[in-house]
C-alpha cells in the first residue's frame, strides 16, 4: 500500500514578529522603522543595482521602496511574510525605474541568452570515458569544502573568490542567484519578479551555482596544492 | 510498527543532515514528526530487505507509526522513534559483509574473466570496510553475469546475510 | 541500483538542483540517494554545493550610506506627521 503524501503548500501565517513590527510602523515608531532598515537595506540595495545601471540611482530606488512600503504598511495584510511583501514593492519599483532608464531588454529574454547553452555544469573530464567499466563516475573524487576550518571558509579572502565568481556570472544566472541566494526569495517570487519560468529559473540558479562551486573548489584546490 | 534505519556515525540522516534523538537509559529516543521542508514524504526507515541499499555506519531499531506507506525501497511514516542502536552493526560487521558479498561474485570471474575487474573493486570496497559501496558493485557484478534475477539475487542475499548476521527477522517484500 | 535505472555521477550533478529544491518525481528522488549511498564523489559534491549556497548566502552588501539614511528618516517623520 502506498501513500504518496503530498505536501501542499499551506495557507501563510504571518509571524508574530511581522505582526509586532507592522503594528509598530502603523503607530509611526521610529526605532522599529530604523531596525528595518538596517536588517533589509542592503539586501534590496544590492537587488537594486541587478535592474539599474549605477548605485546612485540603485540608492533612489530603495528609497523610492521604502516610501512605498510607508504609504501601503496601512494595506498590508499579512498574506505573504512582511520581507517579501517589502521586496515585491522594491522589485516592482526597480523594474519601472530601470524601463525609465532605458533598459530594453526584459530579464525572461536574457534567460534564452546563455553560454554553453544546455552543456554540463561540470567538466567531462571528472569523469571516466564511455569505454571505462565505470563509464561517467568521477575519475577522483571531489573533496569536502566543509573538512576546512570555518576562519577559512568564511575568510575575506574566500568571500573575495565568491564574490567575484558571482560578479563573472552571466547575466540572469548573477540575477537569479543573487535573489534566491543571497537576498532570499523564493523560486515563485523571483519567477513572478522576472518573468520566468520555474524551469528557466532552476536552469539558471544551477548553472550559477555550479559555476561558484566550480571557483571556490578551484581556489581549495590551489591552497592546498 | 518496528523497523530498521541507518544512520551517520554522527547519528544524523545522511540526506536530512536531521540530529535523530537517541534512545538513553533504555528508553527510545523522542518521536518525530515528519516536517515538510526538510523531507518530502516522511521518516523514512528500512524492511530488513531494504537494508543492502541503504548502508551506513550505524544502524537503528526504530518505531513507526501513523499510516506507513511504502515507496519503492523504503518505508515511509509520519512518526517514528529510535529505539535501540543494533549494536551488532560495528565496522567488523561491516568488513565481514563485504567480504561475504565477495565470496559469492568471485566465482562468476571463473565463468566469464571480463568480470575480474569488478570482483577486484569488490575486493578492494570489502577491506577498506566501505559495505554499501562493495554491496552495490557485487549487485551490478551478479547483474551482468545473470542480469536482473541475478541482481535481484544477490541483493536478497546481502538482505539474507545481515537478518542472519545482525539477528533480523527477513521477510519477502 | 540495475543498469536500467543506472544513474551516473555526471548524470547525478546536473540533478542536484532539483533534489534541493524537491522537484525530483519520488523514483528519482530515491535512485539519487541511492547513488549517493554508493558514491562518496557524489556525496562530497552535494556537500561541496551545500556549503556553496551558504557561503554565497553570506556575502553582504555595504551599508547604505549614512546620507540616504538621514534622508530616509527624514521620509518617515513627514510620512508619520502626514498620518
Amino acid at each position: 500500500m502506498t501513500t504518496e503524501t503530498k505536501i501542499e503548500a499551506e495557507p501563510y501565517e504571518s509571524s508574530a514578529e511581522d505582526r509586532r513590527i507592522v503594528a509598530a510602523l502603523r503607530e509611526g515608531d521610529e526605532r522599529t522603522f530604523v531596525e528595518l532598515v538596517d536588517r533589509l537595506g542592503p539586501s534590496m540595495l544590492r537587488v537594486a543595482l541587478l535592474f539599474v545601471r549605477t548605485r546612485a540611482v540603485a540608492e533612489e530606488v530603495v528609497q523610492d521602496a521604502w516610501l512605498g512600503v510607508l504609504s501601503g504598511i496601512g494595506r498590508f495584510e499579512g498574506r505573504s511574510s512582511l520581507k517579501t511583501w517589502i521586496f515585491r514593492i522594491l522589485t516592482n519599483t526597480a523594474k519601472t525605474r530601470s524601463e525609465r532608464e532605458g533598459r530594453s531588454v526584459p530579464f525572461s529574454s536574457l534567460a534564452g541568452d546563455d553560454d554553453e547553452a544546455g552543456g554540463p555544469t561540470v567538466d567531462a573530464d571528472r569523469f571516466q570515458a564511455d569505454d571505462h567499466r565505470w563509464a561517467n563516475h568521477w575519475t577522483s573524487s571531489p573533496r569536502r569544502f566543509d573538512a576546512l576550518p570555518e576562519s577559512k571558509l568564511l575568510s575575506a579572502e574566500t568571500m573575495g573568490i565568491v564574490q567575484r565568481a558571482v560578479q563573472l556570472l552571466p547575466e540572469a544566472q548573477r540575477v537569479v542567484l543573487t535573489m534566491r541566494d543571497i537576498a532570499g526569495f523564493g523560486s515563485e517570487e523571483v519567477c513572478e519578479a522576472l518573468g520566468l519560468t520555474e524551469v528557466n529559473q532552476r536552469v539558471l540558479l544551477h548553472r550559477a551555482r555550479a559555476k561558484v562551486r566550480a571557483a571556490l573548489e578551484g581556489y581549495f584546490e590551489g591552497e592546498s596544492a | 510498527m518496528i523497523a530498521h534505519k541507518f544512520l551517520g556515525s554522527d547519528c544524523t540522516g545522511r540526506f536530512s543532515g536531521f540530529a535523530w534523538p537517541l534512545p538513553s537509559g533504555g528508553a527510545p529516543g523522542a518521536w518525530v514528526e515528519a516536517v515538510p521542508s526538510r523531507c518530502a514524504s516522511g521518516v523514512h526507515a528500512c524492511r530488513v530487505a531494504d537494508l543492502p541499499f541503504w548502508i551506513d555506519a550505524s544502524l537503528w531499531r526504530i518505531e513507526l507509526t501513523g499510516q506507513v506507506g511504502t515507496a519503492e525501497r523504503k518505508l515511509v511514516a509520519p512518526r517514528g522513534r529510535l529505539v535501540e542502536r543494533i549494536e551488532a552493526w560495528d565496522a567488523v560487521a561491516m568488513r565481514e559483509f563485504g567480504s561475504a558479498c565477495l565470496a559469492r561474485v568471485s566465482p562468476l570471474a571463473d565463468r566469464s574473466p571480463e568480470l575480474a575487474p569488478y570482483v577486484a573493486d569488490v575486493r578492494t570496497f570489502a577491506e577498506t570496510g566501505k559495505a554499501g559501496v562493495a554491496g552495490f558493485v557485487a549487485a551490478r557484478t551478479a547483474e551482468m553475469a545473470g542480469g536482473v534475477a541475478g541482481y535481484d539475487a544477490e541483493r536478497e542475499a546481502q538482505a539474507r546475510w545481515l537478518a542472519d548476521r545482525l539477528g533480523l527477522e527477513y521477510r519477502d517484500l | 541500483m540495475r543498469i536500467e535505472e543506472d544513474l551516473s555521477c555526471a548524470e547525478l550533478v546536473e540533478l542536484v538542483t532539483e533534489y534541493f529544491e524537491g522537484g525530483l518525481p519520488d523514483r528519482d528522488r530515491e535512485r539519487f540517494e541511492e547513488h549517493i549511498v554508493f558514491c562518496s564523489g557524489c556525496e562530497n559534491y552535494l556537500d561541496q554545493m551545500r556549503t556553496t549556497i551558504d557561503v554565497v548566502g553570506s556575502l553582504t552588501e555595504d551599508d547604505l550610506a549614512p546620507a540616504v539614511a538621514d534622508e530616509l528618516l527624514a521620509a518617515f517623520r513627514g510620512w508619520k506627521a502626514g498620518q
